[in-house]
C-alpha cells in the first residue's frame, strides 16, 4: 500500500530531518511510527502526504509515485495532522461537505458515512456549530469524520490520540481496527507506546531521522515491553555518539 | 513595572525573531520597501507641510493656525489608523499564556499597546514633525516652542491607540450580542471612514478659506475646538494650563480606553451555538465549492474585508452621488473645489470618473494576502486532491468578483446618467474591470513569490506584508498608466472612448500573461510553499 524507499529530507537550515528511511506498509497493516520529539516522524508523514518536498528517495501509494501522480495518491489517502487547524469560520457540517465535494462523494454516501462516524464519536449534535467553538478534541473528531468520508485506502495520522477523551479514544481505536480489518491500512505516529504496543501489528522506531528498528510488533519488542525496547534502542544510540 | 518591561522586551524579541527567520533576500526587500515607503510618504508629507506652513506663517502670519492645521490632519489620520485596527478582536494569541502569569490584565494590555506604539509612531511622527520644523524655520515658533512641538509629536500616536482600543472594546461588545455583528461592524466602520474622508476634504477647504479671512476668524476656529485648542497653545505659547490640558486631552481617554479594553482582553471570540440538529448534505461541483470556501474565509476576517472591500463601498457611494447629483453639479463641484473654472466636456468627466473607479479597482484586491491568509490551515488544501490551478483560480475569482460585477453595474448606470452612447459606455466600463483583473493577477503572483505563512495577527499579512505593499504600489502605478497614456499618446490622434478600448486591451493582455504564469511556473512555485 505505502512504500517509502531511501527517503532523505534536509531543511534549508541544513538540518537533515530524515536520512535514507525505508519502510513498507501492507494492506491491512496498522503501522505505528514511534520516536522522540524531533526524530523525523512528522517530516516523514508530511513527505508521504505531499505537504513537504523531499530531497531524494521514492514514495509510492498503491504503486503510484506521490511526486509523479500527486492527485491520484491524495485521492487514495486521508491525512490528519497533529494539531487539527481547521477553518474556524465555517460549521463542522460545511467543512465535511467541502471535503466530500473535493472527493466527489455522492449525497447518499456522505450522509451515511458522516452520520455513522458522527454518532460513533458523539459529535453529531455539534456539527452545525462553527468550528471556532470546537475544543481541540472536537476538532480531532471532526478531522476523523472528514478522513473517513471518502473511504480512503490508507489513513495517515500524526499523533491521533492527542486531545481525545477516553471514550473518543476508544471509539477511534475501534474504528481504526475495523478499517484495517477491511483490508485498508493505517500509518500513524504516536508517543503513546502502550497504545502502539496494543494496537499495531507493525512498528517502526525512528531516532534522529534514521530508522533503528522496524517490523512486526512482536519481533521488534521480543519478550520485553515496547517501552523498554524503545528506551534501550534510543539509549544505545546516544551512547554510540 | 518590572513585569511591564519584561513583556515589552519579549514582544520585541518575538518581532526580531520573526525578522531573523526571513530569508536574506526578503529581509533586504522588506527593508528597502519600508525605507522607500517612509521616504516617499515622509517626503510628500514634508513638502506639503512646508508649503502649508509657508502659506500660513509667511503669507498670512498665522503660526498658531499652522500648528492647528497640522494637528487636525494628524488627528484625523490617527482616527483612521485606530479605526482600522479596531476591527480585530481585543485579544492576542499569547493572551492565555500571559493571563495565566501573576500579572495584571492592564499590565499585559499596556505592554501590547506600548509595543504597538513603536510601530504606529513613525508614520504619525513623519506627518506632524515637518509642520513643527517648518513653522519654526519660518519664524513661527521659538526654540522652546519647537521642543514642545517635538514632545507633542511623540505623544500624538497615543491618540491613535486610544481610538483603536475604544472602538475595539465597542466592536467586541456588539459582536458578542448582535447576530452577524462582525459584518454589521464592517459596514459601520466603512461608513465612518467614508464620512471621515468627506469631512476631512471639507475641513481642509474650510480651514484654508478661513486663513484668507485673517487671524480673528482663525482664532475663533481654534477656540471652538476645545481639546485641540489647549494642545495648539501648548506648542505656541506654553504655560501650565495648556500643558495640563494637553496631558488631559491625551492621557485621560487613553487611561479609560486601557481599562475598557483590558476588561475584554483575552475573552476570545464568542461563538453562537446552533439549535438546528438537522444535517444538510449538499453536493456542489468542485469549482463552486472552492469559490464558496474562499468567500467564507474572506468574510470571516473583518480586518481583511475592511482593508480590501473599501474600494467597492466607495464605488457604490460615489456612483449613487453621481446618479443623484447629475453631471452639471459634479462638474461645478470640481470647479469649486479646485478654485479653477474647469471647462470639462461630459466625455472628459466620464474619463475622470473612470480613473477614479480605477483607483477603487486597485484598492479592492484580495490576492496579495490570500495565500498567506491560509497560514497553518494550508495543510487542508495541500493534502486534498485538488489541482493547484483550481485553488489559484478560485482565489483569483474571489478578488475579481468582489469588485467587477458591482463596478460594471455602477459604471453603466453612471454612463447612462451622463448620457453616453453604448460604445463609450462599454469602453469606459471595461477599463476599471480589466484593471482589477490585472492587479488581482499580479497580487496573486506576488503572494506566491512572497508568502508569509507564519503570522500572529491578521494585520501582519493583510496590512503590513511586503506582498500587499508591492501590489498596492503596482496597482496605483497601473491606474496612473491610463491618464499618462491618454495624455502622452492617445490624445494626439484619438478620443477618450478609443483610448478606453486600447487601455482595456492592454490590461487584458497583462491579465492573460499573468494567468499564463499562474498556470505554469506560478503553479509550481505555489506547490513548493510549505506551512
Amino acid at each position: 500500500m505505502l512504500q517509502i524507499q531511501n527517503l532523505t529530507k534536509t531543511y534549508p537550515g541544513g538540518k537533515t530531518a530524515v536520512k535514507n528511511l525505508s519502510l513498507t506498509v501492507e494492506n491491512g497493516d496498522l503501522y505505528g511510527f514511534i520516536g522522540h520529539n524531533g526524530a523525523g516522524k512528522t517530516t516523514t508523514i508530511k513527505s508521504v502526504v505531499g505537504l513537504l518536498p523531499f530531497d531524494s528517495g521514492n514514495i509510492t501509494i498503491d504503486g503510484h509515485s506521490v511526486t509523479a501522480e500527486p492527485l491520484l495518491c491524495k485521492s487514495m489517502i486521508a491525512y490528519i495532522p497533529d494539531t487539527p487547524e481547521l477553518y474556524d469560520s465555517i460549521t463542522g457540517m460545511q467543512y465535511l461537505n467541502f471535503v466530500a465535494d473535493i472527493y466527489k462523494v455522492s449525497k447518499e454516501d456522505r450522509s451515511q458515512r458522516i452520520e455513522k462516524y458522527a454518532r460513533m464519536l458523539e459529535i453529531a449534535g455539534d456539527l452545525n456549530n462553527q468550528i471556532a467553538s470546537f475544543s481541540h478534541g472536537m476538532k480531532q473528531k471532526l478531522s476523523f469524520i472528514a478522513a473517513f468520508v471518502h473511504e480512503p485506502k490508507l489513513l495517515i495520522l500524526d499523533e491521533p490520540f492527542v486531545g481525545l477523551d477516553p471514550r473518543a479514544a476508544f471509539s477511534v481505536k475501534t474504528v481504526m481496527k475495523e478499517f484495517c480489518d477491511q483490508g485498508n491500512a493505517i500509518y500513524f505516529s504516536t508517543h503513546v507506546l502502550e497504545v502502539a504496543e496494543k494496537l499495531c501489528n507493525k512498528i517502526a522506531i525512528i531516532k534522529n531521522g534514521e530508522l533503528i528498528a522496524s517490523g512486526d510488533t512482536q519481533s521488534v519488542k521480543g519478550n520485553q515491553s515496547l517501552e523498554e525496547v524503545f528506551l534501550e534502542l534510543t539509549e544505545e544510540k546516544r551512547e554510540d555518539k | 513595572m518590572r513585569g511591564l518591561w519584561s513583556l515589552v522586551r519579549v514582544n520585541f524579541l518575538i518581532f526580531i525573531g520573526a525578522l531573523q527567520k526571513k530569508k536574506k533576500g526578503r529581509y533586504v526587500g522588506a527593508a528597502f520597501m519600508i525605507l522607500f515607503f517612509l521616504l516617499f510618504f515622509g517626503g510628500s508629507m514634508s513638502m506639503q507641510a512646508v508649503a502649508t506652513a509657508y502659506q500660513l506663517v509667511v503669507v498670512y502670519n498665522l503660526p498658531q493656525y499652522a500648528i492647528f492645521m497640522g494637528l487636525t490632519t494628524a488627528l484625523a489620520i490617527s482616527m483612521l489608523f485606530g479605526l482600522m485596527r479596531a476591527t480585530t478582536a481585543p485579544t492576542s494569541k499569547d493572551a492565555d499564556l500571559l493571563l495565566s502569569m501573576p500579572l495584571r490584565k492592564s499590565t499585559v494590555v499596556l505592554s501590547k499597546i506600548m509595543t504597538q506604539y513603536l510601530f504606529d509612531a513613525p508614520l504619525l511622527i513623519i506627518m506632524l514633525l515637518p509642520t513643527m520644523i517648518a513653522t519654526f524655520s519660518f519664524g513661527g515658533l521659538t526654540v522652546f516652542g519647537l521642543l514642545r512641538g517635538i514632545l507633542l509629536v511623540v505623544l500624538i500616536p497615543v491618540l491613535s491607540l486610544t481610538i483603536s482600543m475604544l472602538f475595539g472594546y465597542l466592536f467586541s461588545f456588539i459582536r458578542e450580542r448582535v447576530p452577524g455583528g462582525s459584518l454589521i461592524l464592517i459596514g459601520v466602520t466603512m461608513v465612518i471612514l467614508m464620512g471621515y474622508i468627506i469631512l476631512n476634504m471639507q475641513m481642509n477647504t474650510v480651514f484654508l478659506k478661513a486663513a484668507e479671512m485673517g487671524s480673528e476668524r482663525t482664532t475663533l476656529i481654534i477656540e471652538k475646538v476645545l481639546p485641540i485648542k489647549h494642545v495648539t497653545y501648548f506648542v505656541t505659547d506654553g504655560g501650565w494650563v495648556n500643558f495640563l490640558g494637553t496631558l488631559a486631552a491625551i492621557f485621560a481617554p487613553f487611561a479609560i480606553a486601557i481599562v475598557l479594553f483590558a476588561s475584554r482582553y483575552g475573552r476570545g471570540t464568542y461563538q453562537r451555538k446552533s439549535k438546528n440538529r438537522h444535517l444538510s448534505f449538499r453536493v456542489r461541483p468542485l469549482g463552486s465549492t472552492l469559490l464558496i470556501l474562499e468567500v467564507k474565509k474572506y468574510f470571516s476576517s473583518p480586518l481583511y474585508v475592511f482593508n480590501t472591500a473599501f474600494g467597492t463601498v466607495m464605488l457604490v457611494a460615489g456612483s449613487i452621488a453621481i446618479l443623484v447629483l447629475g453631471p452639471d453639479k459634479i462638474m461645478s463641484f470640481f470647479a469649486a473645489d479646485g478654485d479653477l473654472p474647469l471647462q470639462m466636456s461630459v466625455m472628459e468627466l466620464a474619463g475622470v470618473i473612470t480613473i477614479a473607479f480605477g483607483f477603487m479597482a486597485a484598492m479592492t484586491i484580495t490576492t496579495p494576502a490570500t495565500i498567506s491568509f491560509e497560514g497553518k490551515k494550508f495543510w487542508i488544501l495541500r493534502s486534498l486532491p485538488i489541482r493547484s490551478g483550481d485553488i489559484l483560480t478560485a482565489k483569483l475569482a474571489m478578488s475579481i468578483l468582489l469588485f467587477v460585477p458591482i463596478q460594471l453595474i455602477c459604471s453603466i448606470a453612471v454612463a447612462l446618467r451622463l448620457g453616453l452612447g453604448p460604445v463609450e459606455t462599454i469602453g469606459l466600463a471595461l477599463v476599471p474591470a480589466s484593471l482589477n483583473m490585472a492587479v488581482s493577477g499580479a497580487g496573486l503572483i506576488i503572494n506566491i513569490l512572497l508568502p508569509k505563512m507564519e503570522w500572529r495577527t491578521e494585520a501582519e499579512i493583510v496590512k503590513q506584508s511586503l506582498a500587499v505593499l508591492l501590489t498596492v504600489f503596482l496597482g496605483f502605478g497601473m491606474v496612473a498608466l491610463t491618464p499618462i497614456l491618454y495624455l502622452l499618446v492617445f490624445s494626439r490622434f484619438t478620443g477618450i472612448a478609443v483610448t478606453a478600448y486600447a487601455i482595456t486591451g492592454l490590461y487584458l493582455l497583462i491579465f492573460a500573461v499573468e494567468f499564463l504564469i499562474l498556470t505554469t511556473s506560478g503553479k509550481k512555485l505555489f506547490e513548493r510553499i510549505t506551512a
